[in-house]
């Protein structure tokens, strides 16, 4: 079975979930079988030895953590040893809202977000015995990354054994409302509604069927409302551990944040952990 | 002042006359695929001094009794009625899809609303009094309202419109739909500037604080307010009765708002439609809600405010024919060549950008609302309002018919143009790879591409899933580098084994090949396909096609 990413880092606190993301990270390294590099950024003298005590318990190797002093915001020095460590997976705590500054938690995953120049998995809930990902989401999107994020959220089915991974859509139609003043236009609203639903299945079954994924079973969903958000809220309903989303091709800007679009809705707020899946990679 | 019952029953009976001459008319317009609206209007102005004041002038001052306690009665519902009529159309103002117009509707909006307004306004600036500039009315003011009046569009009308014509979801009708919700949202913050610049100081705000205050309100509307509604509404969704409890959260906010504007001196129903558009925008109000709100108010309300247009004016006495055909050649002339060359630009057809700007040109409801508070402020003339209300009625009238006809040809032909003139051919090949080979061979010929680069894509695409979908259908296809999507059909009446999951030999054979930079395109063509083919009596028909040219046609009658 092959594993989507070989070469693993996590971002270390000293935080209360710092050591259960420490137990995800040392599980998920050993479910990928890869390389895993801890890396701590900071811009006050910390407690190192505290540090290190953290990584001790979690049966990580202590001489492998890095810690990086600067001054500043802490994602930036990650994205550049990330970027100088070829890493392919970044592994964060990351709060379920997004809006509260914590250090390290909310605006630097947000920062990450925008910049990583791999792919980021943000744990809202890292657990201290971790049980791994059997309930997967994942969004579809007709792109080279779309496709990528499929194929990741496939070889990590396959690889915790979920069996089976749910296949996203959603879609909206700007204006419809607008011709629903009677019955008979409602109808007329509702009848399109419905058959762009199926073209959107088929589209679906068509990109699955071209990907030729093997081994899992693959439930498709498409809906219709507020795009981004309404799969968003889906997949926080059916309490998913993982939701595999594809990274937006242009640096959203600060207008994407005030009026967010599509995936900006699942980092104004996580819907459960959720893997961020750079193309190109 | 109080209604006797006596007046009271009169105006009881003329609000219910209104009603239902305006709903009677407004549903005839609708059985024949125009706005409702119109028959709304025309309900007015047959009720109104125009017709029922000339030949019964006693009935009509019976019913209609020109007396202030009535007159202020029915003004204050009239009123109203435009202020939930403005919330309405906010609901449905999209700011994410405004945000992120493509190119193509960025483009028909900008130069939608910049060259109609600056047809409108230069002509308003330069011949004021031919344009009916009001006695002591202000120049500016006046050119800058009428530019407004000829920028603004109905998104109401043209959504309807769309929808009857079945192309509300297709390129025309999205860029349509987009880009006449950015040129209501400018018309209104530009008209609103306008009433801003009007008048003297209210509450101490002169005009330069009152357009401040306006940018302000939306700035806070927009980034504080709706933020807040996200917590709220689904508190109220969940816990009060549905719908009344929403129902009156809405009508609420939207009263308050616009109270606050008209305070600040810009008129009520600005508040009305801000509010609209930051709710609108609120990712937790359920699309039952906005139905309901829509429903009760258009059905309503609106009736009786567009009815009560012609109650105000006489239509023939205020009738100048060289203005009304001004108005409608500017107003026409404007909106068609900016947004046509606004779409041109954005790289649609000669026919499908001239179908945008009929489209948009459809000015409806807003230009109606827009005039009538022109009217009350006393910035325009009654003939230029009649005008204005002529304006809106023919270019809306004249929108469906002509879009009808410019796009007539283009309803869900996308698999029929690629494959005409007939890349359709009747093969005896017995293997996968030479039913491939033969395809290949027939769009290289066709598309002067190189045959053995397509059928190596195609085979190894087949090598890793092969294309047999069932029904007897196989979609050989691959991603090339190619600047659009191109097909061939091979029609095989003895078979060809494409690894269908049903193990029926494929006798359709339909080759795609798509861009390899667009990995969407190739999606939707699949799936269309699919979808035409989807049960065996379907391929059945299309097998007993004799020609290539028949099986276009067959093709073309299905699905």
């Amino acid at each position: 079975m092959s594993s989507p990413f070989k070469r693993l880092a996590v971002a270390v606190t000293l935080s209360p979930t710092g050591h259960a993301l420490l137990q995800e990270a040392r599980r998920l390294r050993d479910l990928f079988e890869a390389e895993l590099k801890l890396i701590h950024v900071g811009r006050r003298v910390v407690d190192e030895s505290r540090l290190k005590d953290v990584v001790q318990q979690s049966g990580l190797d202590v001489g492998r953590l890095e810690i990086i002093r600067q001054p500043g915001d802490p994602a930036n020095a990650i994205v550049r040893r990330v970027r100088e460590e070829n890493i392919d997976l970044l592994i964060v705590g990351a709060l379920e809202k997004e809006n509260v500054f914590r250090y390290y938690l909310g605006s630097v995953a947000r920062t990450l977000m925008r910049r990583s120049p791999c792919s980021v998995l943000f744990f809202t809930r890292p657990s201290n015995q971790p049980t791994g990902f059997k309930n997967i989401y994942t969004f579809v999107e007709f792109t080279t990354t779309g496709e990528e994020t499929v194929r990741a959220a496939q070889q990590i089915a396959s690889l915790e054994g979920a069996g089976e991974i749910h296949l996203l859509r959603d879609f909206y139609i700007p204006g419809l409302s607008l011709v629903s003043e009677d019955a008979r236009s409602t109808e007329a609203g509702r009848h399109l509604r419905s058959a762009t639903q199926r073209e959107e299945r088929q589209m679906m079954e068509m990109f699955v069927r071209g990907l030729n994924l093997k081994g899992v079973k693959l439930s498709m969903v498409s809906l219709y409302g507020k795009e981004g958000w309404e799969t968003s809220n889906y997949v926080r309903e059916h309490h998913a551990d993982l939701y595999v989303v594809p990274a937006p091709e242009r640096a959203p800007k600060l207008i994407d944040r005030l009026f967010p679009s599509s995936l900006e809705f699942v980092f104004e707020r996580l819907p459960s952990n959720v893997l961020l899946v750079k193309g190109g990679a | 002042m109080k209604l006797t019952p006596e007046q009271f029953t009169v105006f009881l009976v003329s609000l219910s006359l209104m009603l239902l001459t305006a709903r009677m008319l407004g549903e005839g317009f609708a059985k024949i695929k125009q706005a409702p609206i119109i028959g709304e209007i025309l309900a007015g102005i047959l009720l109104g001094p125009t017709v029922l004041g000339t030949l019964f002038p006693r009935f009509s001052a019976w019913v209609f009794p020109r007396i202030p306690e009535i007159q202020y009665t029915l003004d204050g519902i009239t009123t109203l009625a435009v202020v939930m009529l403005l919330l309405v159309y906010g609901l449905e103002v999209d700011i994410s899809v405004i945000l992120r117009l493509g190119k193509t509707a960025s483009l028909t909006s900008l130069f939608g609303v910049v060259i109609p307004f600056a047809f409108g306004f230069s002509l308003a600036y330069l011949f004021p009094r031919y344009l009916g500039l009001a006695e002591n009315g202000e120049r500016l003011v006046f050119s800058l309202f009428i530019g407004t009046s000829m920028a603004i569009s109905a998104l109401p009308v043209i959504a309807r419109t769309l929808m009857d014509l079945n192309i509300f979801k297709s390129d025309v009708g999205l860029i349509i739909v987009a880009s006449a919700m950015f040129d209501d949202l400018a018309g209104w913050i530009i008209f609103s500037i306008i009433l801003g610049m009007m008048g003297g100081p209210v509450h101490g705000l002169g005009a330069g604080e009152r357009i401040i205050v306006i940018f302000a309100f939306i700035g806070f509307m927009l980034l504080v307010v709706r933020r807040v509604l996200n917590r709220i509404i689904p508190y109220v969704q969940k816990n009060a009765t549905f719908p009344g409890g929403i129902l009156t959260f809405v009508f609420v906010l939207a009263f308050l708002c616009a109270a606050l504007t008209e305070a600040i001196g810009i008129h009520a129903i600005f508040g009305a439609f801000i509010l609209g558009v930051t709710i609108g925008d609120t990712t937790h109000l359920k699309e039952r809600t906005r139905e309901i709100v829509h429903q009760f108010v258009t059905n309503i309300f609106a009736p009786l405010f567009f009815v009560s247009i012609g109650l105000r004016v006489n239509f023939i006495a205020n009738f100048d024919l060289s203005l009304v055909m001004v108005i409608v050649a500017i107003a026409s002339l404007g909106k068609l060549l900016g947004c046509g060359l606004g779409a041109r630009l954005g790289g649609m057809g000669r026919a499908e950008a001239l179908a945008i700007g009929f489209g948009m040109n459809s000015r409806g409801a807003m230009e109606i609302i827009l005039g009538l508070l022109a009217l009350q402020h006393g910035l325009i003339e009654e003939k230029v309002f009649v005008a204005l209300v002529i304006m809106a009625l023919v270019t809306s009238l004249a929108s469906p018919p002509v879009m009808n006809f410019l796009l007539r040809r283009r309803e869900r032909v996308s698999l029929l143009q690629l494959l005409s003139p007939p890349v359709v051919t009747f093969s005896n090949a017995s293997t996968k790879a030479e039913s491939i080979q033969e395809l290949a061979g027939l769009i290289a010929d066709r598309h002067k591409l190189d045959r053995e680069l397509i059928a190596s894509e195609v085979m190894k695409q087949e090598a890793s899933v092969p294309s047999g979908i069932g029904n007897h259908l196989a979609i050989p296809h691959a991603k090339l580098n190619i600047a659009k999507p191109v097909a061939g059909v091979a029609i095989n009446h003895a078979g060809v084994d494409f690894e269908a999951p049903d193990g029926l030999p494929a006798e359709i054979i339909l080759m795609l090949l798509t861009p390899a930079d667009n990995v969407k395109v190739q999606f939707q063509y699949l799936a269309e396909i699919a979808a035409r083919f989807e049960t065996q009596e379907k391929v059945g028909r299309l097998l007993k096609a004799g020609s290539a040219e028949e099986f276009l046609k067959l093709l073309g009658t299905e699905g």
